[in-house]
């Protein structure tokens, strides 16, 4: 219960954070582009809202809700993107009985724009993960994974690039490790690759090849860790060229998206927004648009 | 990357027009937000999200409504023994003698697997075992000599006690102190004990590293499977689950 009350108190002030810096006001309406990217992450087959039970998430989430607050939101936005971290699967009896099969055909109905793979995306086995493929009118994006020994070899992508107006955003995926968290024997041969490694590269690569405005890394690692173990805030401050990530795994009730320095100094917004598709993240995005090579706007911090 | 972009821009004023002059956008502000997703925010549920999910709704609501067999007290999730976990361990017992073919010393389930409270007196239906074990756990047998038997029953006996089958006596008499037996006997060096429980804590869950190399047989049986077979085995005979506490399980209580 007092979890409930918690969620519900944050939720009512719901703008949490407020523009930092320069006033949004300082610009003419031309000059600035907005895009809003909505983000979920371990759905966990929360298909229907927690049971009315007496339990302490009775009537939360569902999809149908969340499919009107995501449409109401993209009717009113200049450009958006839908986006999830992963654990789509496993949770309720709809991924028992039909194998991952609904979630899929709803997350294409909501139009979901891209997903990374999470570890119990794996519990129907790599194969079950390849059958439900089709029904999945959005790209599935990891960056560390090597598949090329499985069923999934070619099927998964490490990014996409999407051009909303004049915004070119690129997303890569990233997930965690799978060897003593997924049965071997559903991850077949799927190999690890370094996640922290392979993120610079991509991001490198989406930053400086293909001038991406926005680095999006969609994360299942994990929000953070007790140790050295790679997470969501491990890899903002050990990367470069990533501006933002989404992130997942630990299940984590963020109270507001925070902000961390890469090793370029530069702002990493990190966001994660629990579970069981309870809450929608949100984060819009400001650009200047460029017109004489200078931002006027610049070096202010970015989320206050 | 805006030193980059003044760089390009200064090609572009040198009408070096060989490489493509794209402007750069530059992020200035964000606005960070998490929006409620409950009945209390006024949100009309997609009818055409409905109307996808409907079809699946009823094909389960059939399945998961489904009596498969009764009990005749309230199971409720306790600890250190409790009248669910007293079946839930019984059920597990039972159910991997049957698939090894042949007598296991105990099982144990941990308390922290169990995922509702209670299982009320009368009819249960499958769905009600599917919110009690969600995930897809499944029944391994670890081989175990009397010295880990003790660090495993140590063990949760500082988890302040997981349910135990019939079979498994574990009183701590003091801090220092506690009474195992098994079938009525005392622990004996050189015996090898035959244990059933969840893959994930033979796997290392719930802090058991030490179980981690022990040696196992997997069953290939769902926890789950294992008590909806243990449900409906009861209704087959005509009887109904009745587990009450009967001393299986006494810690110290907590001198606070």
């Amino acid at each position: 219960m007092q979890r409930r009350k918690f969620i519900k108190s944050v939720a009512s002030t719901s703008l949490i954070t407020s523009l930092g810096g320069f006033p949004l006001s300082a610009f003419a309406k031309e000059d600035l582009i907005k895009l809003t990217i909505l983000h979920t992450n371990d759905l966990h087959s929360r298909i229907e809202p927690f049971p009315m039970d007496g339990s302490r998430n009775e009537g939360l989430g569902g999809a149908a809700r969340r499919a009107t607050l995501i449409q109401k939101i993209r009717s009113e936005a200049e450009h958006s993107l839908l986006l999830d971290a992963g654990d789509i699967f496993q949770g309720t009896p709809y991924f028992n009985f039909f194998l991952g099969e609904l979630e899929f055909k709803l997350m294409s109905a909501m139009k979901y724009d891209a997903a990374t793979i999470g570890n119990h995306d794996f519990d129907a086995g790599i194969e079950g993960l390849a059958k439900q493929m089709p029904l999945a009118n959005f790209p599935l994006l990891n960056a560390n994974y090597d598949f090329s020994d499985t069923e999934l070899n070619g099927k998964i992508k490490p990014y996409k690039i999407f051009q909303k107006g004049d915004l070119k955003i690129g997303v890569f995926g990233v997930g965690i490790e799978l060897e003593g968290l997924v049965a071997a024997e559903m991850y077949k041969n799927t190999r690890y690759l370094d996640p922290l490694k392979k993120a610079n590269h991509y991001a490198k690569m989406l930053r400086k090849e293909e001038k991406c405005d926005l680095v999006i890394c969609l994360s299942h690692l994990g929000y953070k860790y007790r140790g050295d173990k790679i997470s969501d805030i491990v890899l903002a401050q050990q990367s470069k060229n990533i501006d933002v990530i989404i992130g997942g795994h630990t299940h984590t009730f963020m109270k507001s998206a925070e902000t961390y320095y890469n090793l370029d100094q530069k702002e990493v917004i990190v966001n994660q927004v629990g579970w069981a598709g309870m809450m929608l993240g949100r984060l819009d995005f400001y650009f200047e648009r460029n017109r004489k090579g200078k931002c006027v706007g610049c070096g202010n911090s970015l989320i206050k | 990357m805006r030193k980059f972009t003044f760089f390009l821009f200064g090609l572009c004023l040198l009408g070096l027009q060989l490489i493509s002059c794209k402007s750069v956008n530059y992020l200035t502000n964000v606005e960070a937000n998490r929006l409620d997703v409950s009945s209390e925010s006024n949100l009309v549920p997609d009818p055409a999200i409905t109307k996808l999910i409907t079809p699946y709704k009823i094909e389960l609501d059939k399945v998961m409504n489904e009596v498969i067999g009764e009990t005749a007290i309230d199971l409720k999730k306790e600890r250190p023994e409790s009248t669910l976990g007293n079946w839930m361990a019984d059920a597990i017992h039972r159910k991997a003698e049957e698939k090894l073919g042949e007598p296991i010393d105990f099982a144990i389930q941990n308390y922290g697997g169990i995922r509702i409270p209670v299982i009320k007196k009368g009819v249960i239906t499958r769905g009600k075992i599917y919110e009690l074990m969600p995930f897809d756990n499944k029944i391994l047998v670890l081989y175990l000599n009397k010295s880990e038997v003790e660090e495993l029953v140590q063990h949760i006996v500082s988890a302040r006690g997981w349910p135990v089958s019939y079979g498994i006596k574990i009183n701590e008499l003091t801090k220092e102190d506690i009474s195992i037996t098994i079938n009525e006997k005392a622990l004996e060096e050189g015996l090898i004990y035959k244990v059933a429980l969840p893959d994930y804590i033979a796997n290392g869950g719930s802090r058991s590293y030490f179980l981690k190399d022990k040696k196992r047989k997997d069953l290939q049986y769902f926890i789950r499977d294992a008590l909806i077979q243990d449900v409906v085995d009861f209704r087959s005979k005509n009887e109904v689950i009745n587990s009450p506490k009967e001393g299986r399980f006494i810690i110290v209580k907590k001198e606070e």
